[in-house]
């Protein structure tokens, strides 16, 4: 044995019964002194037996090929899985762009709301309903829930996102709203008064949405500090009022009008 | 899957019968996960707990040792909650040696004759996993020189030029396996140290 290499080839010899005369012999006297060889020759040892017992090799053959199978089974579930999910949406996507009053949330085609601008159409004596675009707002699907308005009830579902700012006021220090309350009632066909003190440069702006988050009333500017809203025009439900500083929120309410 | 009965299991297992290990699989294997996550266990650690079990079930079946007192479900849940302790056992043992000189050790229903019988299986697995790695050259010098192929026929089937070098490739092959299993993390923990 020339180097530390050659002692595989004489595990190897040993174990197979080839190691024979002096070779063995100094084997023999390597293995009583050194545990790491006796470590190595006995499992070298295990290995021949493990890699003689032909059944057990099979059986873990076996044993592989189902594992591998399940993997191959299951990466094909996924992929049958991700190809239906794929039709389903594609065949859902066509339906409700093919039947857009039978969705069930609102939808819409193009961003324009219904709305009814008071101030613009009282003068001429009728109401007109004008298509206005309203970014920043829900858009709501002219269609099937323009069929919902005429259910009273409906009119009275709150608007959630204009909900939790009703009774907000900042910029107290530069606009201070006088009248009404934050939350209003009202009977059909009453006006209703607003005072505020404004102390900024910029005039705010007033805004009037329905639960729908159309936009009923909107005045760009408005001067003086105060104004008189008539409501007959306005269908019983709850609405929402704002007054914007600048395209900014300075103060939020909430109208009710009911018989 | 149509389920098998016992008897129809061992028989298939004894027979290497794939639809009866599958059927294992799909119906035992989801219990054995079970127990070992629910002891800090790994999906890995199920995977290895069961291939010992299976094949402790097979050795048994085989060796005709199999003496079944209970379901076949059950008695395989048992082989794989001993092989589970024993690991775990010796994961607490290492970390704390030192209490369990004054406290009962876990281990007190766990024999020396049952833990070398499963050391075994645990080297087993690592040597079939380490030879599946092995380049496909290697396995099949293996396999052939152990079904006792003359040298000279294994370098006729697998293209090597002479025997001589089928014989090297034979124990550079064999060198690899070895130096393999012996940098395995697992192999030191299922092995009788002196």
């Amino acid at each position: 044995m020339n180097n530390h290499e050659d002692i595989y080839e004489w595990i190897s010899r040993y174990n197979e019964g080839d190691l024979k005369g002096e070779d063995l012999k100094r084997f023999l006297q390597i293995l009583a002194s050194d545990p790491e060889i006796r470590a190595d020759t006995e499992l070298d040892r295990e290995l021949t037996e493990f890699f003689k017992d032909r059944d057990l090799l099979e059986f873990l053959n076996v044993l592989d090929q189902v594992k591998r199978n399940k993997r191959q089974g299951f990466g094909l579930n996924c992929l049958l899985l991700a190809a239906l999910l794929i039709i389903l949406v594609s065949i859902s996507g066509f339906w409700a762009y093919m039947n857009p009053l039978r969705t069930g949330h609102p939808r819409i085609r193009e961003s324009v709301v219904v709305t009814t601008d008071v101030e613009s159409t009282q003068s001429q004596g009728k109401i007109e309903p004008i298509l206005r675009k309203s970014p920043g707002y829900p858009e709501i699907l002219i269609g099937s829930d323009i069929k919902d308005l005429n259910l009273l009830a409906a009119n009275f579902q709150p608007l959630n996102y204009m909900e939790g700012m009703v009774g907000i006021v900042t910029r107290t220090g530069q606009f201070n709203l006088l009248s009404p309350e934050n939350m209003v009632m009202l009977v059909p066909g009453d006006t209703i008064q607003f005072h505020w003190k404004n102390s900024g440069e910029t005039d705010p702006s007033f805004e009037v949405i329905n639960n729908r988050g159309e936009i009923i009333v909107s005045r760009e500017v408005i001067a003086g500090g105060s104004l008189t809203l008539p409501t007959h025009s306005w269908k019983e439900g709850l609405y929402y009022w704002k007054f914007l500083l600048q395209e900014n929120l300075v103060s939020v309410g909430k109208i009710t009008i009911k018989r | 899957m149509r389920p098998f009965s016992d008897s129809k299991i061992i028989d298939g297992i004894v027979n290497k019968r794939p639809e009866v290990i599958h059927f294992m699989y799909k119906d035992y294997f989801p219990l054995i996960l079970a127990l070992v996550e629910k002891n800090s266990g790994t999906l890995q650690d199920a995977q290895d707990i069961f291939q010992e079990g299976q094949m402790a079930l097979y050795l048994r079946c085989r060796d005709h040792e199999l003496v079944l007192n209970c379901a076949l479900r059950s008695y395989f849940y048992s082989i794989c909650r001993n092989l589970w302790l024993q690991r775990l056992e010796k994961k607490y043992r290492l970390v704390y040696e030192p209490d369990l000189l004054v406290n009962e050790s876990v281990a007190k229903y766990i024999t020396k004759e049952s833990i070398t019988r499963e050391q075994k299986l645990v080297r087993h697995r690592i040597f079939w996993k380490h030879f599946n790695q092995l380049p496909e050259d290697c396995q099949k010098v293996f396999l052939m020189y152990f079904d006792k192929v003359p040298f000279k026929e294994v370098a006729e089937k697998l293209g090597f030029t002479d025997e001589n070098y089928a014989k090297v490739r034979k124990y550079l092959c064999k060198k690899l396996l070895i130096k393999r299993i012996k940098k395995d993390p697992e192999y030191p923990n299922c092995v009788d140290h002196e």
